[in-house]
């Protein structure tokens, strides 16, 4: 076993939170060259290079690091230079080892979107570092989407300038084990970000869910929301942090957990962690855990439904916040049948 | 608004010292010899040498907690582990020696004693040296005596509860606890005797570079009810003090425990103490905290609801001034069906101070229709000090009602020009909102208490808000 994924602040290590231990048999040692790639995007709105040479300050695991740095069979770095009217689009799915450097740069004052989607039954490793660097009063609207039955391994890091702003979206669908690593540093001044995530485990999936908001600006904003659901025997570790460093006035943190536990064997762990230097700051967190309300399943049972249709409306609702807020109707509509397709 | 900033003020009503007079004092350090020795002076049955030698072998097997603060300042090479003092065990004031007698006058537990409580014990420095129940308690067959009489009186129950609720391997500073533990009380209170007045005892450690290791043991049998109150302070000296108690609480089928705590160490203090309750069925247990002193405190009362329909409350305040580290919180573990926990902590940073809120909830898969509902809140007095709060929420059962909400920041801005725009100052109306912001605990107190837990935090905002 390795351990992957630590906390920004260790507890008692008898909870068994502090990090996430991988097989190690689950890493591959060979990357065989990938076989499809596919972009869609403005070409004209931004420059694309084949390589990605950036550093993470807090990576899933310095070994897995250093695997995708120094053996990725996919490097990409996207400079937006002008606005986008419709989103960046990559597809990695039709792979099947993956280890990725993808670095996206948003220039100052422009908007863009993108989706990364790797959405496959073949592909059995993913690896992927990604780097977003938002400047001066630039905008990016991103939803990651993952839907495999692989070992899916993802750090991703943002540093935010003045005024800028990211709205992330991150769907995990996956059946096996899904470890997320993301650390985002407001350092400028006003600079928000919005991170909602939506996950849905089944069988034995294990998700790690590994958040780190640094707040160093004046006024700004983080927000977490994270929303799912555990059914079979999945398991489910969602770690959030918000830290307020010394400086950072007036900025605002919240974070909220919601997991629906559909099984009697699925697991839930929370650890929402609020850190604070600063005085002048208004932090929160809440988490819950429970099941679906019995008399919402007697009502819409009662009404013609079946459980696995009750259930799935109801979590529907509850996951619909953060699906009507997505920027692109295509991904909402990806996301809306992907949720049906695993209530089948 | 402008923060006048004074220097914390030495306001600190118990840090007043007597002479280091002992009947004797161990010398410093941890080895199977001191442990032997500390076996010897107590007389005590070859049962209890052989629980100590196995805990010293625990805590030389046990790492160092890698989380939580910094624990380098303790070496235990400069800690004596056993100070007996001048003094043997009374249950008449008047035969205390004087400069103890004066010492317990000061912090007011005869007056207490008179006036509201069934019963006291009081302990200085490794030995308990007054202790008294009132007579009719005893004929109801209730059991209140230090801890070292209790193995010589009730062996055998003592046996049968002892090192069960907190076993010797829970971790180093509970290996250290057996091996080196002094003093501290043992309560019985039979089958359905209910006590109207509570139980106190007063734990106070005078001896420079030295430790205290009391152990407490209650057993609230079947629809018994207690409350029992535990008090502590010490000098301040400028060396490293170091406590490292243990409380194991045994709540039987229909039982309740109150058990309440105000913690005044002085701020040279290592306060490393394990408290712990195991609830059977339809039992309760209420847990009232204020830790105010101490250097580091990491101290997690923690309540494991065995039987079914238990349940268990914890409401907890720490304030943290400057070269303070509070690391305080709960932790709960539901094993039996429809067992129910509520958590509210409350914590205060100032003057540099860092309080942190760290918990537990663990629901395990058979504790069906279980409910747990945790709030915590922290406020910092000023932008050199630190709140964090780091809570672990593990639900192993979908049948199961979980929240947990908390909340940082400062005082509401509003909220003092409200209160000045009603004439106060705002160093009074930033008081009367940490009152307010500290009254969930002192509301649970007995009024004496109460007053008294009010006092301090007078005290400890004198000087660092205006």
């Amino acid at each position: 076993m390795i351990k992957i994924n630590n906390t920004a602040i260790r507890t008692c290590n008898n909870y068994s939170v502090n990090d996430f231990e991988l097989d190690e048999n689950l890493v591959a040692t060979t990357l065989p060259d990938i076989t499809s790639l596919s972009i869609v995007g403005e070409r004209d709105n931004m420059k694309l290079e084949s390589f990605a040479n950036f550093e993470l300050k807090h990576p899933i695991n310095y070994v897995l690091d250093k695997q995708a740095k120094e053996k990725g069979n996919v490097n990409l770095f996207f400079e937006i230079n002008k606005n986008l009217t419709t989103p960046l689009f990559i597809d990695l799915s039709k792979n099947e080892k993956l280890a990725s450097n993808l670095q996206i740069d948003v220039l100052e004052n422009i908007s863009a979107q993108a989706i990364i989607k790797l959405q496959s039954k073949t592909i059995s490793y993913n690896n992927s570092r990604v780097q977003i660097n938002l400047k001066k009063n630039s905008q990016l609207d991103i939803a990651f989407v993952y839907d495999t039955n692989a070992c899916n391994l993802v750090s991703i890091e943002g540093n935010f300038d003045e005024n800028s702003k990211i709205n992330f979206n991150l769907f995990d669908f996956c059946n096996n084990v899904s470890v997320y690593n993301l650390y985002f540093n407001l350092f400028g001044d006003n600079a928000t970000s919005s991170i909602k995530t939506i996950y849905l485990g089944k069988n034995n999936a294990k998700i790690d869910i590994n958040y780190l908001n640094e707040l160093y600006g004046k006024k700004t904003d983080a927000k977490i929301e994270v929303v799912g659901a555990l059914n079979d025997s999945s398991e489910k570790n969602f770690k959030g942090t918000i830290d307020f460093k010394k400086g950072c006035k007036k900025a605002y943190g919240s974070e909220t957990e919601f997991c629906t536990l559909l099984s009697t064997d699925a697991k839930s762990k929370a650890l929402p962690i609020l850190l604070c230097t600063e005085e002048d700051v208004d932090g929160k967190h809440s988490t819950a855990t429970g099941q679906i309300d019995d008399k919402q399943m007697f009502y819409l049972m009662s009404r013609g439904l079946n459980k696995k249709e009750a259930q799935k409306l109801i979590l529907k609702a509850k996951f619909n916040t953060i699906i009507n807020d997505l920027f692109d109707d295509s991904l909402k509509n990806l996301i809306l049948d992907t949720i049906d397709r695993k209530f089948e | 608004m402008a923060k006048t900033k004074l220097e914390e003020l030495n306001t600190n009503i118990y840090d007043f010292k007597n002479a280091d007079n002992y009947d004797y004092k161990i010398k410093k350090g941890l080895s199977k010899e001191i442990v032997e020795e500390i076996s010897k002076q107590k007389n005590e049955p070859s049962w209890v040498l052989d629980i100590r030698l196995k805990a010293l072998d625990a805590y030389n097997k046990l790492t160092m907690p890698t989380w939580g603060p910094n624990l380098d300042e303790l070496n235990m090479d400069d800690i004596a582990t056993y100070v007996k003092p001048k003094a043997k065990i009374e249950s008449n004031w008047n035969d205390v020696p004087e400069d103890i007698k004066n010492t317990f006058d000061k912090l007011g537990i005869p007056k207490a004693e008179r006036e509201y409580l069934a019963g006291v014990g009081a302990q200085y420095d490794s030995e308990v040296v007054y202790h008294s129940i009132k007579d009719e308690l005893k004929k109801q067959g209730v059991i209140y005596t230090d801890f070292d009489s209790a193995i010589k009186e009730y062996p055998d129950l003592v046996k049968e509860y002892f090192t069960k609720c907190v076993p010797i391997f829970e971790h180093k500073f509970i290996a250290l606890h057996y091996a080196v533990f002094s003093g501290g009380s043992f309560v019985y209170v039979p089958k359905g005797v209910k006590l109207e007045m509570p139980l106190q005892s007063y734990f106070r450690l005078n001896s420079p570079e030295s430790g205290q290791f009391e152990h407490t043991l209650i057993i609230v049998d079947e629809g018994a009810s207690l409350h029992f109150i535990e008090g502590c302070s010490a000098p301040k000296y400028n060396k490293v003090n170091l406590h490292a108690g243990c409380v194991e609480l045994f709540v039987k089928d229909n039982a309740y425990l109150r058990y309440s705590t105000i913690e005044n160490w002085s701020k040279n203090m290592m306060n490393l103490n394990t408290k712990k309750a195991i609830l059977e069925t339809n039992a309760k247990v209420d847990w009232i905290s204020g830790s105010f002193g101490s250097h580091i405190s990491m101290l997690y009362p923690m309540s494991i609801l065995k039987g079914n329909n238990s349940s268990t409350e914890y409401t907890g305040i720490s304030f943290a001034g400057k070269n303070q580290n509070l690391d305080t919180g709960f932790k709960v573990v539901h094993i039996g069906k429809n067992t129910s926990s509520v958590v509210s902590s409350r914590s205060i940073s100032k003057n540099g101070g860092i309080a942190t809120y760290r918990s537990l909830v663990r629901i395990l898969p058979n504790a069906t229709n279980s409910k747990c509902s945790v709030s915590c809140d922290g406020l910092m007095l000023d932008d050199i000090s630190r709140s964090d709060t780091i809570p672990v929420n593990d639900v192993q059962n979908n049948q199961v009602s979980f929240s947990h909400e908390a909340k940082i920041g400062k005082i509401s801005e509003k909220s003092i020009f409200y209160l000045m725009s009603r004439g106060l100052s705002e160093e009074d109306a930033k008081a009367l909102i940490v009152r307010g912001f500290a009254s969930p605990v002192s509301k649970q107190l007995p009024i004496e208490y109460a007053v008294e837990m009010n006092r301090l935090i007078n005290l400890e905002l004198e000087g660092c808000i205006g």
